[in-house]
């Protein structure tokens, strides 16, 4: 935890999701073909 | 989404009785890659179109009626990205400016204005890490400059029912049901 959201809109949390979890997210998302930021 | 971390990151801003409304996949790579123009997210998905005053304009995306509620509405959501993969200054980090969510929503000439006087903050996120972000938060992207993946979960949370009989297009809580607090 770097900054605060309510002052300055944004905050960045180093360690939200483990190695584990992205693999099974990876597994069962899929993509939808729009842009963004 | 109702996993512990999850809801230590949506709770301290929302409460417990928070809901997810819209999740979206972007993956940015060397066949899909682009940029984006300085902007608020101020469209919001929508189960069914009601005509209600405030509540305009609407659009459809992919077939959902959207439309941009008053900015009291979206003081009260939260965005978390959940990054998949490294996100650093060459392959097009979201860049923001610090403290424009806090003036409702701006025009052209305001966003110009924020442009000319905020030096821009690039959100460098290691895989694993999570950027939380107000939708009001002027923010942009460059496309990236190296041919790699940058995947990430967009997912809007909102805390409170819209009116007139207006219904988010989803509603996916932190908790199995509701909490009273």
């Amino acid at each position: 935890m770097i900054v605060d959201v309510d002052e300055t809109g944004f905050r960045i949390c180093l360690h939200a999701l483990s190695d584990q979890q992205i693999k099974e997210l990876l597994s069962s998302l899929r993509l939808d073909k729009h842009s963004g930021t | 989404m109702q996993t512990p971390e999850m809801r230590q990151l949506v709770e301290q801003f929302l409460g417990k009785n928070a809901f997810a409304v819209r999740g979206i996949l972007f993956d940015k790579n060397s066949d899909a890659n682009w940029k984006v123009v300085w902007h608020q997210d101020i469209s919001i998905a929508i189960k069914e179109k009601i005509e209600t005053a405030g509540f305009d304009p609407w659009t459809q995306k992919a077939d959902v009626p959207h439309l941009q509620p008053p900015a009291e509405i979206l003081e009260r959501m939260l965005t978390v990205r959940m990054h998949l993969d490294e996100c650093h200054a060459n392959n097009g980090p979201l860049k923001v400016l610090l403290g424009s969510h806090r003036h409702g929503k701006l025009g052209a000439q305001e966003i110009a204005q924020w442009r000319q006087h905020v030096t821009e903050t690039i959100c460098e996120v290691p895989r694993g890490g999570a950027l939380l972000m107000k939708p009001l938060l002027l923010h942009a992207s460059a496309p990236a400059a190296t041919p790699e993946h940058r995947r990430v979960i967009h997912l809007d949370f909102a805390v409170q029912n819209l009116p007139n009989g207006l219904q988010w297009h989803d509603r996916c809580f932190l908790y199995p049901t509701e909490i009273d607090i």
